[in-house]
């Protein structure tokens, strides 16, 4: 298998090599929910940071006890993977206000004893300099209560290594991306969310490796031109292949996105000259913002139009998932000024589970039809 | 700076308080029916109250001519009226309007003859009083594309200010928690009308660091508004503001201390009032509002009566989150037909802690105030980890010697959604009590009609 | 050139034959448990009434949900664009075109070449659609066609749970059980789609003239508080069926593929 391959897997999280073979060695392994929670600092710690996601989740029967059908799948599908014990080989799991159903998970997966060790890191909901301090306190503290927990050590050397490891991973995702660009693209946009999502599960030493030798293959790849329309897609986490399979069966191609656990994750530098700290606080809280900060239209609303620009994309998809307020509102005031911007737009509600794909496929159709007919 | 032109909103109040006396001067008036049925009342009534009174709710209009309710409702409607006049003289003034969010106290703004406009009240007043409740707004907002799982109690006023019926906002201030469509609907208004938006992050801790924090917040929005205005604020006047303040709070404590007798001797109703003149705590009509349910309730307290019929067992309700808006009168049929008594709830439910501000001087009044938002009902409960809600009912359960537990779940609390399992388990594990949860939309009778809210209440008293 | 449109939709399939711009024939049924197989047997029937068969076709372009299993189409486009442009067809002056479907209801705005420019569709919910429509009428005992008339004897139509079909059945259930009266239950229900759906329409914007399009343009209720709620004229399609617009408007782009292709 080459390493191109290797990264098109993201294996599911109850049959990952990786994992298995990390905690087969005596090595633990740290959930988190959320774009806003460092990495880093668990990676500084010896510990496996893993990004929560209901990848494959059909079902949501377990989570219905506790969640109510007003509450989003995504939110009620991560629950339904941890009651269905499919979480069990979290040592710990950090969790984060970033939205208010998924910060409610703490408090059921704690009744429901899934993972013994526990924590919550806040962010407040605007950028200022009181905020950042807050922050950092959280990530302080955060980084203390983590190291006395589980015993391990976290130098500052320790954090230094970690900045310099995932910078490397922002690089060379930013390199993937940057293939995407031109008209003959090189790897489809399923193909990249796949080698994206790869980052979080597994060691990120080991992927940096397969990366640099996957991109390798991407660029000698053949280009592909016969798509109907370049897209950019934005709005809700996207965690697993299908949504952007569907829309490219239809005939597009997904050249850019302003996902959390895409490009909106990687497309940020860590300083490696401050306190690592600081650095750390610094680059997460003030990186390409989640429509969960306030006051922050206006720099999302230019960072998916540059984001739509550099790819030359001819329209935009902003899905969101039934019941996230957060997307809701900041997608359908993005599709007003793109719009108006001269960039199509549309909006396009969905289940976390892909459910009702005939609609779905209606949409897509149709929007790259009125693409096209311009 | 003012740019306040279409006041409709506020002049529908106005006429609506008009219409209210009126019929509350006629003497020995009980109910429309008494009259000859609403086309007759129609007839009788001076010309400009006509269009309002076809929008008015019928059913509000016999509920504040009962005996019981006829003290309270008058300064409940004639205080909204000063609040108005209040606001209007300042924006008359060229004074500038902020729309705040309803958890946040107004003393700080009052002081800087800021104009506060409670989002949420103009939405929720507008459900309480007519037919057709803030429908307009909500639907108006709805048809920009912005989805029905929001909060209707932003998109009614949101969609006013499309329709300028209400006043624009010169700057907006909002308080963090607890939900994202509140957040990305003042964002969404910010961006709109360009009016700048001040966000109050609450600590995610009521302790001493969150406390901490929480005063460098009021401080740092102190130093915005002062930007924004070009006036300082005056440590006098923000005294002032708190101790009317002050005053207020004692009598929502007492009110609520006088709650725990049986038979309860305050009415349900009064609890989305009591959100609308929460959010003016500081200002004498607050106080005025607040004073005039403590002497009623004692009234009734030391004359040993309670607000239901004397043949009817007491069922005593506590509502674990909200109430309903759109049908005042729901709660004084729950209280005469059923026996069925209301202590508290999530929105109103001013946690003892809350305490006082200390007027020493402009440290300790910030300190108060910041204190006061991290105590207020509803942020109180919702700005951290659930066990502050889950413990604030278990303990009004015990303590109020509750009977039952109702949910009337606002379909947008997304939050509220996901804890609910828990709160209801603990309830039952600890107190031992039955839940009755349902769904509604607070603002919008479409959801849940008043018909349905009845029946559900039939049912459910009909099995336990 | 004789060229057709096969619309398979999620209640009813229709299919349209075109002959030199003008409609040849056409024919409307309920759809069988398979797509293919609706879209044969209608496509069969409405080719036998000019007394033609599949081999006489030139072209063919499905649409609809079953659009891309139907085996002798030669291509499938969306049904939104379809009703688009089959709506302009009928009249030209059509710029906004409102079809409601079985399982759907989407506004598509049109150019003046009746090319689509955009378009929303509902979420998820069935509310605002075909379907909702049709369990409530079962749930008042009465035809589809006989909600609209009925509405019109209302005086004061009900309200209508807003957001789930399905608790809004639930509600017409106990209203009729409350002994209310059946024109004021289907006056709410017409009333409480129509005001659904004029959100989304505004959304998209109303622009003149506007037509509407699929089974539900038949209810005349609806229609009635449509024009209402959106202070507009609905126009007529002269004499066109709304529920074959779909299938119109795929022939019609058979009908320039096949040009295209001949060209060639």
């Amino acid at each position: 298998m080459t390493a191109l391959e290797e990264l098109f897997r993201v294996p599911h999280r109850t049959e990952n090599p990786y994992i298995k073979d990390w905690k087969g060695n005596g090595g633990r392994v740290i959930g988190f929910t959320c774009s806003y929670v460092p990495e880093e600092i668990i990676h500084a710690a010896g510990l496996l940071p893993y990004r929560i996601e209901a990848r494959g989740c059909r079902e949501t029967d377990l989570a219905d006890v506790y969640m109510h059908r007003f509450n989003c799948t995504y939110a009620r599908c991560i629950l339904q993977e941890g009651l269905s014990d499919r979480y069990d080989f979290l040592d710990g799991m950090c969790l984060l206000n970033g939205c208010e159903q998924i910060r409610r998970l703490y408090e059921i997966w704690d009744a429901e004893h899934k993972t013994d060790y526990m924590y919550m890191v806040t962010i407040p909901h605007s950028v200022y300099d009181e905020g950042l301090a807050w922050y950092r306190d959280e990530i302080f503290n955060f980084k203390e209560k983590l190291t006395s927990d589980f015993a391990v050590r976290c130098s500052k050397k320790d954090l230094q290594n970690s900045i310099q490891v995932y910078n490397e991973t922002r690089r060379l995702i930013r390199e993937l991306y940057e293939l995407r660009k031109t008209k003959d693209v090189p790897i489809s946009g399923s193909e990249a969310l796949r080698i994206v999502l790869s980052a979080y599960v597994m060691p990120r030493e080991t992927y940096n490796e397969l990366l640099k030798l996957a991109l390798h293959e991407v660029r000698s790849r053949e280009g592909n031109s016969s798509y109907k329309a370049r897209l950019l897609v934005g709005g809700s986490a996207v965690d697993g292949p299908e949504l952007f399979e569907l829309i490219e069966g239809m005939g597009g191609m997904i050249v850019a996105d302003t996902l959390c656990c895409g490009s909106r994750q990687f497309d940020m530098t860590v300083s490696e000259d401050a306190d690592p700290l600081d650095a750390l606080t610094r680059a997460y809280y003030v990186k390409n913002p989640c429509p969960r900060m306030m006051n922050e239209y206006k720099s999302r609303l230019k960072y998916t139009i540059d984001a739509a620009q550099a790819a030359s994309v001819d329209g935009v998809i902003l899905q969101k998932i039934v019941f996230c307020d957060n997307h809701a509102v900041d997608g359908t005031m993005l599709a007003d000024d793109l719009e108006a911007a001269g960039i199509p737009t549309m909006v396009m509600e969905r289940d976390h589970m892909l459910t009702d794909t005939g609609r779905l496929r209606t949409r897509v159709e149709a929007f790259m039809e009125r693409i096209a007919g311009r | 700076m003012n740019n306040g032109k279409d006041r409709t909103v506020f002049n529908n109040w106005r006429v609506t308080v008009d219409l209210a006396n009126f019929v509350l001067e006629q003497d020995g008036l009980t109910s429309l029916d008494d009259w000859g049925g609403k086309e007759v009342v129609r007839e009788i009534l001076p010309e400009h109250m006509r269009n309002v009174f076809d929008r008015v709710q019928p059913d509000l209009i016999d509920c504040i001519l009962k005996d019981r309710n006829r003290r309270t409702a008058s300064s409940f409607l004639n205080n909204v009226v000063k609040f108005v006049d209040y606001c209007e003289a300042l924006m008359d003034d060229n004074r500038p309007v902020c729309y705040h969010y309803f958890p946040i106290s107004v003393e700080i703004l009052l002081a800087m003859g800021i104009a506060p406009i409670c989002y949420e009240v103009v939405c929720g007043l507008d459900s309480a009083l007519y037919i057709d409740g803030a429908e307009a707004g909500i639907d108006r907002i709805e048809a920009e594309g912005y989805p029905d799982h929001l909060c209707s109690t932003q998109k009614g006023t949101a969609g006013y200010l499309l329709m300028d019926m209400v006043p624009k906002p010169d700057f907006l201030v909002k308080s963090a928690t607890p939900c994202d469509s509140s957040n990305k609907l003042y964002e969404w208004t910010s961006v709109r009308f360009d009016a700048p938006l001040i966000m109050l992050e609450t600590p995610y801790y009521r302790n001493e660091r969150g406390h901490r924090f929480a005063v460098g917040e009021v401080k740092r929005m102190i130093r915005e508004l002062e930007k924004l205005t070009g006036a300082q604020l005056d440590e006098d006047r923000l005294r002032g503001f708190c101790e009317v303040g002050n005053e207020t709070v004692d009598y929502i404590l007492k009110i609520q201390e006088l709650k725990r007798k049986k038979p309860c001797p305050d009415t349900g109703w009064h609890r989305p009032a009591d959100t609308i003149f929460m959010t003016q705590i500081g200002t004498p009509f607050g106080k005025d509002y607040f004073r005039t349910l403590y002497e009623t309730v004692k009234e009734r307290v030391d004359a040993g009566v309670g607000i239901i019929p004397e043949d009817k067992k007491e069922r005593r309700l506590a509502w674990g989150y909200t109430w309903e808006v759109y049908d005042l009168p729901f709660f004084d049929w729950l209280e005469q037909e059923h026996g069925a008594t209301y202590s508290l709830d999530t929105l109103t439910y001013l946690s003892p802690e809350v305490g006082l501000v200390d007027t020493t001087n402009m440290e300790t009044m910030i300190e108060g105030l910041a204190w006061r938002l991290l105590n207020m009902p509803m942020g109180r409960q919702t700005m951290g980890f659930s066990d502050v809600w889950i413990g604030d009912f278990v303990r009004i359960a015990k303590e109020y010697k509750i009977d039952a537990f109702v949910i009337g779940g606002h379909m947008a609390c997304k939050h509220f959604w996901a804890l609910n399992k828990l709160l209801t388990d603990k309830i039952k594990e600890e107190v031992g009590i039955p839940t009755l949860r349902f769904e509604m939309d607070m603002f919008d009778k479409r959801f849940t009609p008043p018909s349905e809210l009845k029946r559900i209440m039939n049912e459910f008293f009909a099995t336990v | 050139m004789i060229v057709a449109g096969c619309d398979v939709g999620s209640l009813s399939g229709e299919a349209v034959i075109l002959k030199d711009n003008s409609i040849l024939t056409y024919e409307i049924m309920r759809v069988r448990p398979r797509p293919e197989q609706t879209a044969q047997d209608v496509m069969i029937k409405a080719l036998s009434k000019a007394d033609l068969t599949l081999a006489d076709l030139d072209y063919c372009v499905s649409t609809g949900y079953g659009r891309e299993k139907i085996p002798f189409a030669h291509s499938s486009i969306s049904e939104i664009s379809c009703h688009g442009r089959g709506a302009h067809w009928a009249n030209t002056e059509v710029r906004t075109v409102i079809d409601i479907g079985g399982q759907d209801c989407k506004v598509i705005r049109v150019d003046k070449r009746g090319y689509m420019v955009d378009f929303a569709m509902n979420d998820k919910c069935a509310a605002g659609t075909g379907r909702f429509l049709e369990g409530m009428a079962k749930a008042l005992g009465v035809s589809l066609s006989e909600m609209g008339p009925l509405s019109f004897e209302s005086s004061s139509p009900i309200g209508i749970t807003k957001t789930c079909s399905v608790l809004a059945q639930y509600d017409v259930v106990c209203m009729i059980n409350d002994g209310m009266e059946v024109a004021d239950i289907a006056a709410g229900i017409n009333k409480a789609m129509a005001e659904r759906i004029s959100k989304m329409t505004k959304k998209v914007g109303v622009r003149k003239e506007v037509a509407m399009t699929g089974g539900v343009a038949k209810n005349s209720g609806v229609v009635h508080g449509l024009k209402k709620v959106l202070d507009v004229d609905i126009v007529d399609l002269n004499g066109v069926d709304p529920q074959i617009v779909g299938a119109l408007g795929a022939a019609l782009f058979a009908q320039e593929r096949a040009e295209r292709e001949l060209r060639k």
